[in-house]
């Protein structure tokens, strides 16, 4: 199995230092959710394992090879990314973006063939994007954008899929249907997803794993009940939060109560 | 609600959209390929002065291999067919088939629409080193043509680096910033090269008249000279359709995807500056030419690089080999420059391609 | 669908290569060659080069005005088979093919024409067009002269080429006898009786012929000093410096080729620069058509003629 290893990893814009020796290992068929504070450094996290921001130290290693010794297209062929806010070309039909995501698997001058097709087809079903294949992708909605780029994530048949925020745009029907199908994909295939998220009931609910960054560095690593609760939120958010077993299946969950901020008028 | 309705009637038993389109544009292909031979034809014959297409046909396949006919026409139309039309008809068309590739390798590297040789100022700078290396008074090696195309490729090299330098805000290169800065360093290197050409005197006569665009005379050194680098480069280009495909997502998200971004990026710079400064020391500056092409050519079949590539090719063969044809025969038997005939149609396209937003065809 | 994609994109490629390929290959064709016939006419012209013909030329493209008129003049006319937009003397030229503009030759029209000789100048030599032509495998005559006696000797020399040596001779001898009748009267003058002569070819800026051209031969042979003569070739000057010159005679040539009097229109008015000079109180200002003053043909002796009336009326009539 093909696990993703960060070992003391550092990663830094210029000299700006945003992620200070961290280290993490992902197990197999796990879905592990990095969450945090905006600014915490989870997109930056997916830059560095994607080699699009190169480390400042340490290292990242996939199955126990070191990522700055693969070539683009092998690490494409090992890790997807499912990006935040991704800038999609208009004019191109959402089939051919989707199909975009096979770019690895093929030979510089190999044209895609039914395989590929069906692959990429096949993804679209599964992100219940297959009604939009004809249409341009500049005629999209940004739920519809994200659910092509997770479509297209997993056209690529990675070992390990990033997601940055995959549920931002998302209403909360396709939020159940996208993580469901990752957390479904994970456990059934040999697919490993590492999942920037924002909202921690999200997180609770489907990660196997959480990681809580804070400042560039790990507050806390473990299952969400031991990650998600009222202690680490006040230390990292600052917020007062109620954690609750959810009634049906007792994972942490987080209640908010109005007027609870800093500067808030207690309500009730 | 999930529209499931829509799932009987795309599914994978059904041909799937894709490789429609693909049958769609390889005949396209086809279709400009034959429709390049047949602007060939009429270029030849509906020159000015006219030679009837007859005459035409037989001076060609009296040329062809294991044909032998009997000359029934004067030495003058061979000659003319031969030795003036010929070349220069293939010229134009190689230099129109080189701007509008480089147009579209431009537009698609800076995933910017109005990105254009002319525009960006690659042209102005290879032009300036044009007439640099025509003021040397040494030849380079086999090329009587002396050192232009080489100083050409220098100066559009640099003039290219200097714009995607200044017009770079952050990682983007916003498409106001990238025409500003391409227009005013077209503007300064146009001065610089007129400013030198005055300096000149006489021995750059002929340059003026070769800035303004065209093939008043050319013989088939220019062509045998250009004929590789342009073949090739178009060629090379085409290869990487697939890699500018990818490259219209972001660039991080083509890392993401395989793509070695600063090699190809640096790999198609260079080679569409390479053919832009060829078609210039050969033809002088033709404007609008890498902007109308490519994007009539979207509008046609969409905006899949692997297609856009070859058949802006053949488009832009055609549409340079016919605006030549017009330049010289709208107010014949006089020639009028053929920059002025591509800025005439090319500046209201460009207009037109800056108001409409609305539709996505980049 | 993937096999029919892989099988025929690279045969619309390979047909694009081939069809580059034919077009190269039909083009360098080879021409085949015949043996040098012997010479029976041969001249050396204002370039230097000497210029062969087996017999006299029977088709002659002319690619200036000047050209044209000696083509014509030495009775060679009707050999004539392309001329330029321009060339409106003899009136029998305008039934001539017209092969373009002046600096503007349509090349493709001269070569499908076939002459035997094409007769340039010196302005087409400096513009690489005599090369393109000469390429082509046509032969070029180049007509560069730069005095009186040059242009006689481009009249013998096309008298030669067309085989018409007699009619050329008398050409020459009549212009030769004309100009003798001038240059015998104006021979003993001394500079006193010399009058100072402005020649403008154009107002604004002002444009004149220096030193070195006809111009400023024809000017001294009819008895005047060129204001400008200490200037090179056809030259821009400043109107300042040609109004405190205070010319006694003003030439002034009208529009090129056509009946426009602007410049001379511009030099008689009342609120005129020149109004202070003598050339403007005593009634020197004459125009002069710009097709007599600027082509180096045999009708330059008319113009000597009419400079040396502006020049001297007392002494020509």
């Amino acid at each position: 199995m093909s696990s993703l290893k960060l070992q003391d990893v550092t990663l830094a814009y210029g000299k700006r230092v945003v992620l200070r020796n961290i280290s993490l290992e992902t197990r197999a068929n796990e879905v592990l959710g990095i969450v945090g504070p905006n600014g915490c450094g989870k997109s930056t996290l997916i830059k560095g394992i994607t080699r699009v921001l190169g480390l400042s130290s340490g290292c990242i290693s996939i199955g126990g090879q070191d990522i700055t010794k693969l070539s683009a297209g092998e690490l494409a062929r090992l890790i997807a990314v499912v990006p935040q806010n991704p800038v999609l070309p208009e004019a191109f039909t959402a089939f051919e973006v989707v199909l975009m995501g096979r770019t690895p698997h093929l030979g510089f001058l190999q044209y895609e063939g039914q395989r590929e097709v069906s692959i990429a087809m096949h993804s679209m079903e599964l992100t219940q994007t297959q009604y939009l294949a004809e249409r341009r992708v500049g005629e999209l909605s940004g739920g519809e954008k994200q659910r092509l780029t997770i479509a297209r994530a997993l056209t690529q048949e990675p070992r390990i899929i990033l997601l940055d925020e995959p549920t931002a745009h998302l209403d909360i029907n396709y939020q159940i249907e996208t993580l469901d199908l990752i957390a479904d994909l994970c456990a059934q295939e040999s697919l490993t997803a590492l999942a920037a998220l924002h909202d921690l009931n999200l997180a609770a609910q489907y990660c196997d794993r959480i990681i809580m960054l804070n400042n560039g560095q790990i507050q806390a690593e473990g299952s969400p009940a031991a990650v998600i609760t009222a202690q680490n939120i006040r230390d990292v958010y600052g917020a007062e939060v109620c954690i609750r077993p959810h009634p049906i299946n007792n994972l942490p969950t987080t209640l908010i109560t109005a007027g609870n901020g800093k500067n808030g008028r207690k309500r009730w | 609600m999930l529209p499931e309705i829509t799932k009987d009637s795309v599914s994978t038993e059904s041909a799937p959209p894709y490789p429609l389109q693909w049958r769609k544009r390889i005949y396209a292909m086809l279709g400009l390929v034959v429709l390049l031979i047949a602007v060939v034809i009429l270029a030849i014959s509906v020159d000015s002065p006219y030679i009837p297409f007859s005459t035409t046909f037989q001076v060609i396949f009296s040329k062809l291999p294991f044909v032998s006919t009997s000359s029934t026409w004067s030495p003058g139309v061979e000659k003319v067919i031969l030795h003036l039309r010929m070349p220069r008809i293939i010229l134009s068309g190689l230099v129109g088939a080189a701007l509008a590739v480089a147009g579209a390798t431009y537009q698609g590297l800076f995933r910017n629409p109005l990105a254009d040789p002319y525009l960006i100022g690659v042209s102005q700078g290879a032009a300036l080193g044009a007439v640099i290396g025509f003021m040397l008074p040494f030849s380079w090696g086999m090329w009587n043509l002396g050192a232009a195309p080489m100083f050409a490729f220098a100066g559009g090299l640099g003039a290219v680096s200097i714009v995607y330098s200044l017009a770079r805000v952050g990682k983007t290169l916003p498409m106001t910033t990238l025409i500003l800065a391409g227009v005013a360093l077209g503007a300064f290197l146009s001065a610089i090269t007129t400013f030198l050409m005055l300096r000149s005197g006489d021995t750059l006569h002929g340059v003026y008249s070769w800035l303004l665009g065209g093939f008043s005379c050319v013989s088939w050194t220019e062509v045998e000279i250009s004929l590789p680098f342009v073949v090739i480069g178009v060629l090379f280009i085409s290869l990487y359709g697939r890699s500018l495909n990818v490259m219209q997502l972001d660039e991080e998200q083509a890392q993401q995807l395989g793509i070695n971004v600063e090699r190809t990026k640096r790999i198609l710079l260079l080679a569409a500056t390479l053919i832009t400064a060829v078609a210039v020391s050969f033809s002088g500056i033709i404007g609008f030419v890498g902007i109308i092409i490519p994007h009539a050519v979207r509008l046609i079949w969409g905006p899949d690089y692997r297609f856009l590539l070859p058949l802006s090719t053949l488009a832009g063969s055609i549409f340079l080999i016919l605006a030549n044809l017009l330049a010289r025969t709208i107010l014949t038997p006089t020639v009028i420059p053929l920059g002025i005939i591509t800025a005439f149609l090319g500046a209201p396209f460009f207009l037109y391609l800056l108001r409409q937003r609305k539709r996505a065809i980049f | 669908m993937s096999r029919f994609r892989k099988r025929v994109m690279p045969l619309v490629s390979l047909l694009l290569v081939l069809v580059m390929v034919l077009a190269v290959a039909v083009g360098c064709g080879k021409t085949e060659e015949t043996p040098p016939p012997s010479t029976t006419i041969s001249v050396t012209d204002d370039l230097g080069k000497t210029i062969e013909l087996d017999k006299p030329a029977e088709k002659i493209v002319s690619l200036a005005p000047s050209n044209t008129e000696i083509v014509f003049a030495v009775g060679a006319g009707d050999k004539l088979i392309g001329r330029t937009d321009y060339c409106n003397f003899p009136p029998e030229a305008s039934s001539v093919e017209s092969i373009a503009g002046y600096s503007t030759p349509n090349i493709d029209a001269i070569v499908l024409l076939d002459p035997d000789i094409v007769l340039a100048t010196g302005a087409h030599n400096q513009y690489g067009g005599t090369a393109d032509l000469e390429d082509l495998g046509l032969t070029v005559v180049t007509l560069a002269p730069e005095s009186l006696s040059d242009i006689l000797g481009n009249i013998t020399m096309v008298g030669t080429l067309t085989g018409n040596d007699t009619e050329a001779a008398q050409v020459v001898a009549d212009m030769q006898s004309r100009i003798d009748f001038i240059s015998d009267r104006t021979a003993g003058l001394s500079e006193g009786q010399k009058p100072q002569v402005l020649h403008v070819t154009w107002h604004d800026p002002l444009w004149t012929a220096g030193s070195g051209t006809f111009i400023q031969e024809i000017i001294e042979l009819a008895g005047g000093v060129n204001i400008f003569d200490d200037v090179t070739g056809d030259v821009q000057v400043d109107t300042d410096t040609a109004v405190l010159r205070n010319p006694q005679v003003i030439t002034v040539v009208s529009g090129h080729g056509s009946a426009m009097r602007t410049s001379y229109d511009y030099i008689i008015a009342e609120d005129s620069p020149f109004n202070i000079t003598d050339a403007y109180i005593s009634g020197g200002i004459h125009l002069i058509n710009a097709d007599l003053a600027c082509r180096a043909g045999p009708r330059v002796v008319e113009a000597l003629e009419l400079f040396a009336k502006f020049i001297h009326p007392e002494t020509f009539v």
